[in-house]
């Protein structure tokens, strides 16, 4: 067996066996990650986990086509039913009634899609770095969702992705190729994410009548200097959500659960903390 | 002597006499309240004084035209040279070398002009529903800074204020409106504010170079139904200041700190007490 901290425990629904982190106890909040070459919950949560699991019962799935979640061969990625059916059956396997969600990015699309899908199911939601309003992609999501396996590759790839440069570290990029070259891993993300590139970003988009029908308390965090996702997707959505705060941080990239760790796990502490009264 | 809540200390700094609030013990902060009608450091800060207290000193003045600090009745305001002048004169007789600050509208452009001017004096700052950069004075706040005393008129103002129309109760109003008919308030608010009004959002303007230079830690916290203040100043301030963060609140009007109360107190505390 693998002694990667990224493989933790493993939930076979007969399709598919979920390879997901299970720490602490009590309200259980869902941790949803990106959709990076190369991501895994844990490549995404590893700094948040510990500081949530210390209040809370935090539960971080590898998402279908990514991570150590294993799929058949001709497993069918449909945008975004795929995933949103993957979490409802976790949900449900793990008989959790209701969660709350912190997404990044793909994930905080997902949530989204998840809380007009099956609003019984989700409580609060932090959203970061999200998608789910009309973007234009650009050349540097490209270089994310056409990734072909490289050292180069990854090292532009963690640039992109940070504001402060001396995060792309050689370990960090070797790090991540090497994620990238496990048997099957380059061949199911490029299933998840054949070019065209546009009609992805175009799928994670919600309607302006399904925003106005969400009533959850909903924490939204963008970094000022992202490149990936522009952050007035961000301000997009926090004027068409009611129950909704918006925090962006300067000086920060793509990686704000990276790059601001302290500061992002105290906002989503205080806002998942909060009573309801 | 009065036992209103709004009168705490004084301090002779010569031409004026300063009424201020001073509460805690630690590195020191300083709340710059706002510029409405009756408006006192108390009634900005009565919510967030007490939390912060428990962790830092807290310095409230009530600045120079409002409140019940004393200025002479011939006394020229100048803005906002007149309240930067103030506050430094302020931290020199109380030996403060430096201080962080949370300054509300009004005393949030005045933080942002504090920090331009005398930079080695300001540490951590954070704005709320703050000005800064160019707007048009709107009929809402042409209502707050052309208020005659009237219930009516307080009610409007209040109404103005608050996303959540339940907060304008009259018992509230009352107690405003009382505030702005003490002896010699509303000539004096009218002399910090007369027409026309535009000059005095103005000259709350700092400008683009002068942003830039600040490289103090900036929290930015607006009401994202703020109708006195719109949020595009906070935004612009937010993509011109290097080391700043932005905190916009849903259902929330220019009383971020009475509407948003236990957000806006655990956000502040957190920014301050970083590192």
């Amino acid at each position: 067996m693998s002694t990667s901290p990224e493989i933790a425990n493993l939930l076979d629904l007969g399709e598919i066996q979920i390879n997901y982190h299970d720490q602490g106890s009590g309200a259980p909040v869902f941790l949803l990650h990106g959709s990076g070459a190369g991501v895994s919950a844990w490549a995404n949560w590893r700094l948040t986990m510990p500081e949530l699991a210390k209040f809370r019962r935090v539960i971080a799935p590898d998402l279908v086509g990514f991570g150590y979640t294993v799929v058949p061969e001709n497993y069918e990625f449909k945008h975004m039913e795929s995933w949103i059916d993957q979490i409802i059956a976790l949900l449900d396997a793990l008989e959790i009634e209701k969660a709350d969600f912190v997404g990044n990015s793909f994930g905080a699309s997902l949530s989204l899609a998840l809380v007009v899908k099956h609003p019984e199911r989700v409580g609060r939601m932090v959203l970061m770095g999200s998608g789910g309003q009309p973007f234009t992609v650009n050349e540097d999501l490209i270089k994310l969702w056409g990734y072909k396996p490289s050292l180069d590759a990854m090292k532009a790839i963690l640039q992109i992705m940070a504001y402060d440069q001396a995060i792309a570290t050689d370990e960090l990029a070797e790090m991540r190729y090497r994620a990238t070259l496990r048997e099957g891993a380059q061949a199911v993300f490029e299933r998840v994410f054949p070019a065209p590139y546009q009609r992805w970003a175009d799928a994670l988009v919600i309607s302006d009548e399904q925003l106005a029908g969400i009533e959850n308390e909903t924490l939204i965090i963008h970094g000022r200097d992202d490149r990936v996702v522009p952050v007035h997707v961000s301000e997009d959505l926090f004027k068409k959500i009611k129950n909704s705060q918006l925090h962006l941080f300067g000086c920060c990239g793509h990686w704000t659960q990276i790059e601001q760790a302290e500061r992002f796990n105290h906002l989503v502490t205080n806002f998942l903390q909060e009573t309801n009264s | 002597m009065s036992n209103s809540p709004e009168i705490a200390n004084t301090l002779d700094l010569g031409d004026i006499q300063v009424n201020y609030h001073d509460q805690g013990e630690g590195k020191p902060v300083i709340l710059l309240h706002g510029s409405g009608a009756g408006v006192t450091a108390w009634a900005n800060w009565r919510n967030a004084i007490p939390m912060l207290s428990e962790f830092r000193r807290v310095l409230a003045p009530d600045l120079v035209g409002f409140g019940y600090t004393e200025s002479p009745a011939d006394y020229e305001f100048k803005h906002l040279d007149t309240w930067v002048d103030q506050i430094i004169r302020f931290m020199d007789a109380l030996d403060i070398e430096k201080a962080d600050f949370v300054g509300n509208s009004f005393g949030g452009s005045l933080s942002l002009r504090l920090a331009v001017e005398h930079p080695n004096r300001i540490g951590r700052i954070v704005l709320m529903g703050s000005g800064g950069q160019a707007f048009e004075v709107g009929e809402d706040l042409s209502k707050l800074w052309g208020y005659k005393p009237s219930m009516t008129a307080m009610k409007e103002i209040l109404g103005i204020m608050a996303f959540d129309q339940s907060i304008a109760t009259d018992e509230l109003a009352e107690m405003r409106y009382n505030a702005t008919m003490r002896p010699g308030f509303q000539e004096r608010f009218e002399r910090v504010f007369p027409k026309p009004f535009q000059r005095w959002a103005d000259a709350q303007v700092v400008s683009d170079t002068d942003l830039a230079t600040l490289d103090n830690e900036v929290l930015i916290v607006h009401g994202r139904d703020d109708r006195v203040v719109p949020v595009q100043i906070s935004e612009n301030l937010f993509r011109k200041i290097k080391n700043a963060q932005m905190h916009l609140f849903g259902n929330c009007g220019h009383w971020t700190q009475l509407e948003q109360t236990k957000r806006f107190n655990a956000l502040v505390l957190q920014f301050l007490q970083e590192n």
